[in-house]
């Protein structure tokens, strides 16, 4: 899911961290508006409460907004700053690195929203910034890597992509070009993850609170992990091939009975060109 | 070098912005603080309620009106400790209460559990008006128009 990047990417990486990172993105939207009535996500939206509030001259209501929209920029803006700086040492690192930021910050939101938040208006409007940094962080990220491909924080973008696809479906020659049929079921599933991860935050805000906060970062771990275990997944399988080769030469060396010192030697040397 | 001045720059130059909008305006959660008192309600339909009318109204309500019960308070009194005191024929009620989202949202708490939120559509040091929320999203089914009675000591603090 992280570790490939851009074209190198399949239909298959693209929907599997699609439809993770949307639902988590989707349970995080929903706790914001359910805990602090507030979106974390609808950036859209709030551009148009910014201005809303402007016109109405609530400079406080304003700066709050104006904050809330730079964090989620500063998100985006660090997650690729990870991604193209660190990508050529190492990509799993560079990709994971934002998600392991994001999953502080909602820990940090879940840890402080059950144990010692007041609910005054300062720290709702801190929470929330955390949560806006770490969507931003996860958009951001998702967008990076996947060429623009994948973004999970608001469906916008993606409602009015499959209305476009949907429509071109209407002609043959679209319904069996590939590639569009690939991308409509990636938007299908992100669009899916969400409002999926939107239900589950709303049933589980009811029974845990805060501690939903927790669940969400507990799917990111396993975007992160997923990866990690395909990393050594594929290194232990190639180590055990290599093994296992070794293992075969050894057998085709071993000295064979009844046969001279010195021809035991001639064949064991002949042994390396095989 | 002289590209991460740039950046450094806009980061300073929106920084400085919200310093400066966020200083020269008060926290909802201060201006709210101190008396009010209750002067129309209105329901959705635009149909204001005159002063004269408003009690019989208020105790004439149909199945079609809100089952709000704050509207009975004449005087809601804000303290900053979070607490609501109510004046409901010269009976005062003790209530919580909070601001949430980007300071639009007024949560009252009652002692039993039962939470009522309302929209702060206008607060300033003179009016206040709360919509009676029935969903996040869509505005309010019934508006509340304050105004700061003034014989308190937290107006003159806000003045």
């Amino acid at each position: 899911m992280l570790r490939k990047f851009s074209n190198s990417r399949t239909l298959g990486d693209n929907i599997r961290l699609g439809v993770l990172t949307a639902f988590s993105a989707g349970m995080v939207n929903i706790a914001s508006l359910l805990l602090f009535f507030s979106f974390s996500s609808n950036i859209t939206g709030h551009f148009a409460i910014l201005a809303s509030e402007l016109v109405k001259g609530n400079l406080y209501q304003g700066a709050v907004v104006f904050a809330w929209i730079f964090l989620f920029f500063f998100g985006s803006f660090v997650s690729n700053m990870f991604v193209i700086h660190l990508n050529k040492r190492n990509a799993y690192v560079a990709h994971a690195l934002p998600v392991v930021l994001e999953i502080l910050c909602l820990v940090a939101v879940g840890t402080y929203g059950s144990f010692f938040y007041k609910e005054t208006l300062a720290e709702t409007e801190t929470l929330l910034s955390l949560m806006l940094f770490a969507m931003g962080l996860q958009n951001g990220l998702t967008a990076s890597i996947s060429n623009f491909a994948v973004k999970t924080t608001h469906l916008t973008g993606t409602t009015t992509d499959l209305g476009i696809l949907f429509s071109m479906f209407t002609r043959k020659e679209y319904r069996q070009n590939k590639e569009l049929r690939g991308k409509a079921k990636l938007l299908l599933s992100i669009a899916a993850g969400y409002l999926v991860g939107a239900v589950a935050s709303g049933f589980t805000y009811m029974y845990m609170g805060f501690g939903l906060f927790y669940v969400v970062s507990l799917f990111l771990v396993v975007v992160i992990f997923y990866d990690f275990y395909k990393l050594k997944l594929s290194r232990y399988l190639s180590n055990k091939r290599s093994k296992m080769e070794t293992e075969q030469l050894e057998t085709i060396a071993k000295p064979l009975p009844n046969i001279p010192e010195h021809k035991k030697k001639r064949t064991q040397e002949e042994v390396p060109a095989y | 070098m002289k590209l991460w001045l740039i950046y450094i720059a806009v980061f300073a130059l929106g920084l400085t912005g919200f310093t400066v909008m966020m200083s020269s305006a008060a926290s909802p959660e201060k201006v709210i603080l101190g008396p009010w008192d209750e002067k129309t309600w209105m329901y959705e339909n635009n149909t204001s309620i005159g002063a004269d009318i408003m009690a019989a109204s208020k105790t004439t309500a149909t199945n079609s009106q809100p089952a709000f019960s704050l509207h009975e308070a004449e005087n809601w009194e804000f303290l900053p400790d979070g607490k609501l005191r109510l004046t409901v024929n010269d009976e005062i009620q003790q209530l919580t209460w909070t601001i949430k989202g980007r300071g639009h949202v007024l949560q009252i708490k009652y002692a039993d559990g039962h939470v009522e939120n309302y929209q702060l559509t206008e607060l300033n040091k003179d009016r206040m008006i709360l919509d009676a929320e029935s969903d996040v999203q869509a505005r309010g089914i019934a508006r509340l128009t304050f105004e700061r009675n003034k014989t308190n000591t937290y107006a003159q603090e806000i003045q």
